[in-house]
């Protein structure tokens, strides 16, 4: 269209609508309610702490850090090279998981599943191709991390 | 292409001790009587759970055993014992006579994804050994993968299933899931539709119709096989006549050149080639056989003078040397500003790439969410509107609520990413061809510099050598010259090799092309046969049955939908519900009596659970197992769950020749 057509169009008045505003797939409720189900899914006692479950968040949204976890469990990366920080989302997931009775909280720290949260979880196993990589990922790492490790992670021991 | 099963066996082990049941199948017709809710069902959805076919109940991943074998199961005295562990063994055979045993667990520590073949007849005779293969199903390649179970069942049955075209334009197999619900009829679901109630969210296009040509063995599937080959050459085809192209611009590359005029995808129309030109940089693009000349041309007026000796062209040489090294900074300052160019190029395709996984990422959960929301479990209650505690709406974002003002539907987002990707993959298309542009001239400006740095040796020897000698520079010049021709003329010689191979798969191409077209849509005679058959054996059955509707001779098989229709208007459910089951029953009976007449894939076995349906006459149920019972003299099998009245059933039974089995409570008993 050349420019003379388009003014030739443009002859009335015209208005601007606000356009709802795109966001990242995993800052959707969904999507950041299904991994902290399934995080906790496959820790062991369906539980975990918050340095755990923010790892884990933060790791499993991309792939660079999923493959640092991988690493780090296999011993080619030390503590001190593991990138991590902390998901506000997670947090949010958190109290939205808890308010919609998935997931307990237990003194601020420890986030267990409740029975809802487990069925939700093993819903989530059943449906094929989705989460896919996440899941796989979640699957691997969430019951290997150990309470020492994530220590060394967050707190960079081995530099002190 | 024949199944046989030829004994199930089921076992728990419960708090309460071993509980478990084997059921042996014969040849012809095996009618199995049980009352309801006595494990009937068990039975029929064990055996499709140990083929690994659970999908062609539901797409959900899960056990579609009931109870009795996954959590309790009752006992005589009406007490709930729960089950610690369990298992479903089939046997089955084959028409080369191998008997394999199937085994998977059903509640058990181990994963229920794995399934164990073990090549024995380890439950008709136990003390029979065999080598043993574990398989998996469910996980992606459990159709193709050698150790995909469906795949180890495909050749056990001695089919070839074909590559089929799903609704998202890809290229999907038939799987076994689509075509078992033509002569495997559960109770569930398997009533509902005529020929068959084939899952459709494998989203095959036209899965029944493909299915049942499949079975039928219709030279019309062989033709969509044909078909889809005939894609896969085309395919194979345009990779070459790509390949063939980067070869050629590669070559091209190093000599200064370029094509032009050549199709960047395969063409039929050979003189599309004839237009193709070679063009090189000598003084400016101009074309290859226009270059050698001119070199030739310099060649011979070089020949033609005599060689002049340093003393006489020294001035002239001085003021050569100059020019040249000017030329040279010129090239020099030019080459630095390629090569930032270049690097910049570089990095910003490198960006792009990096955007377009992003994207693709970022879109892969977008779709994720999507499916989330759509799903219609309890999952799909992780998006929610309202704040469980104090009510107010949200926004579907785990960022701060006050934050953003309105989210884009996921539906919109998703679009949205879809378009940002195809605009980045456009830009990266464009900035790929920009850089290919770069790179070639940049070695333009490499093979100058080289030809004038060489240039600047010569003149300068003869600078430095005694005066009589003859000038190294015009020599050089000639030497050159003749070396850029042998160059061009090689890379000629490059060129039409490749308009050469160019022109072969062109032929190729078009004579792709000319068969694709010859395929026919229509049915073949010996297709046509085959579906006539098929309507006489039904409306043969359907009179039998005592289908009331209408007449039974109106009755026909639809040449282009397979499904039994009447004056051109399919009969589906209108027909009244009894009369449905009727023709249905005479359907699967007609697919598996038409598999002693034809050449078909039939693997000449049938299952039906429960089949008097809606009530059906005793009668007309009286007359299907007589007809059933008549698979014995095709050798073929024909297993009958049902709960018919027992006096009724042992009456209808008695006389027929047939394996009975009839079990007066649970099927699953307390073992010794």
């Amino acid at each position: 269209m050349t420019a003379e057509t388009l003014k030739s169009l443009l002859t009335g008045a015209f208005s601007f609508t606000h356009r709802p505003e795109p966001i990242a797939g995993d800052l959707r409720m969904s999507w950041g309610l299904c991994i902290l189900l399934l995080s906790l899914f496959y820790c062991r006692g369906k539980k975990g702490n918050l340095q755990k479950l923010q790892l884990l968040a933060h790791a499993v949204r991309l792939p660079e850090g999923r493959a640092d976890i991988r690493a780090f469990l296999k011993g080619d990366l030390r503590p001190t090279e593991v990138a991590v920080r902390v998901e506000p989302w997670l947090n949010r997931a958190i109290a939205y998981g808890h308010a919609m009775k998935l997931v307990s909280v237990d003194k601020g720290k420890t986030i267990a599943l409740l029975d809802k949260g487990i069925e939700v979880a093993r819903e989530l196993e059943t449906l094929d191709a989705l989460l896919g990589e996440e899941r796989c990922f979640l699957r691997e790492a969430a019951p290997k991390l150990t309470e020492a490790q994530l220590k060394r992670v967050w707190r960079m021991e081995d530099l002190l | 292409m024949t199944l046989r099963l030829r004994c199930l066996r089921m076992r728990a082990n419960t708090r309460d001790g071993l509980y478990g049941a084997t059921v042996p199948f014969g040849t012809g017709l095996t009618a199995i009587w049980a009352d309801n809710t006595k494990g009937k069902s068990t039975c029929t959805q064990g055996m499709l759970y140990a083929l690994g076919l659970e999908r062609m109940l539901s797409p959900r991943r899960g056990i579609p055993l009931p109870h009795a074998m996954t959590s309790y199961l009752q006992t005589n005295s009406n007490e709930d014992v729960v089950i610690l562990e369990s298992d479903v063994a089939l046997e089955i055979s084959n028409r080369a006579g191998q008997v394999v045993t199937i085994t998977r667990s059903a509640r058990a520590q181990t994963d229920n994804r794995i399934i164990r073949v073990t090549h024995a007849a380890a439950l008709t005779n136990p003390g029979e050994t065999g080598s043993s293969r574990d398989y998996f199903v469910w996980d992606p390649g459990a159709a193709s993968r050698e150790d995909g179970f469906h795949r180890f069942l495909e050749d056990f049955l001695g089919w070839s299933l074909p590559t089929v075209r799903r609704y998202d334009a890809t290229d999907a197999k038939l799987y076994l899931e689509t075509v078992f619900p033509l002569f495997w009829v559960e109770q569930k679901v398997g009533w509902s539709a005529i020929p068959a109630s084939i899952p459709t969210y494998f989203r095959i296009r036209d899965v029944q119709k493909r299915a049942v040509e499949f079975i039928i063995n219709l030279d019309a599937y062989k033709d969509a096989l044909r078909r889809q080959k005939l894609q896969e050459l085309i395919g194979i085809n345009a990779r070459e006549w790509r390949i063939e192209l980067e070869k050629l611009d590669n070559a091209l590359l190093q000599v200064g050149g370029r094509h032009e005029s050549l199709p960047k995808a395969p063409t039929a129309i050979s003189e599309e080639l004839g237009r193709a030109r070679l063009m090189v940089e000598e003084d400016g693009w101009k074309p290859l056989r226009e270059a050698i000349e001119a070199l030739r041309a310099r060649v011979s007026e070089i020949l033609a003078a005599s060689i002049p000796d340093v003393a006489t062209s020294s001035e002239h040489l001085a003021q050569e040397l100059q020019r040249l090294n000017s030329l040279i900074e010129g090239l020099n300052s030019e080459r630095v500003q390629i090569h930032n160019v270049k690097q910049l190029k570089l990095s910003d395709v490198e960006a792009l790439r990096r955007r377009i996984a992003s994207l693709d990422e970022d879109l892969q959960k977008n779709l994720d969410v999507q499916k989330i929301q759509r799903y219609s479990g309890i999952t799909s209650a992780l998006t929610p509107d309202r704040c469980p505690t104090c009510e107010q709406s949200l926004h579907d974002t785990l960022l701060s609520q006050e934050a953003i003002g309105a989210i884009m539907p996921i539906e919109d987002n998703i679009e949205y990413l879809r378009s940002q990707l195809r605009m980045f993959k456009n830009i990266l298309e464009r900035e790929v061809v920009a850089q290919r542009g770069i790179e070639v001239e940049a070695s333009k400006l490499d093979r100058q510099l080289s030809e004038v740095y060489s240039r600047v040796r010569a003149v300068r020897t003869d600078l430095v050598s005694p005066g009589g000698n003859p000038s190294a520079a015009v020599i050089e010049e000639r030497v050159r010259a003749e070396g850029r021709i042998r160059e061009l003329e090689n890379s000629e010689n490059v060129f039409w090799g490749s308009i050469e191979r160019l022109a072969g798969l062109s032929r190729e191409y078009a004579a792709l092309l000319e068969e694709q077209s010859k395929l026919s849509l229509d049915l073949t005679d010996d297709d046509i046969r085959k579906v006539r058959k098929l309507t006489l054996l039904v409306q043969e059955q359907v009179e039998q049955y005592g289908f009331k509707t209408f007449k039974s001779t109106e009755i026909s098989i639809a040449e282009d939908s397979y499904k039994p229709e009447k004056e051109g208007f399919e009969i589906g459910f209108e027909t009244s519900a009894s009369d449905a089951i009727r023709l249905k029953w005479a359907y699967q009976l007609g697919l598996l009596e038409l598999a002693s007449e034809e050449n078909t894939n039939h693997p000449g076995f049938l299952l039906f659970d429960e089949p008097r349906q809606q009530s059906s006459s005793k009668v007309s149920f009286a007359n299907l197992l007589r007809r059933a019972a008549l698979a014995k003299e095709r050798d073929q099998q024909v297993i009958f769950f049902t709960s018919e009245d027992l006096s009724n059933f042992e009456q209808m039974t008695s006389g027929l020749e047939c394996q009975k089995l009839v079990f007066p409570g649970f099927i699953l008993q307390r073992l010794s």
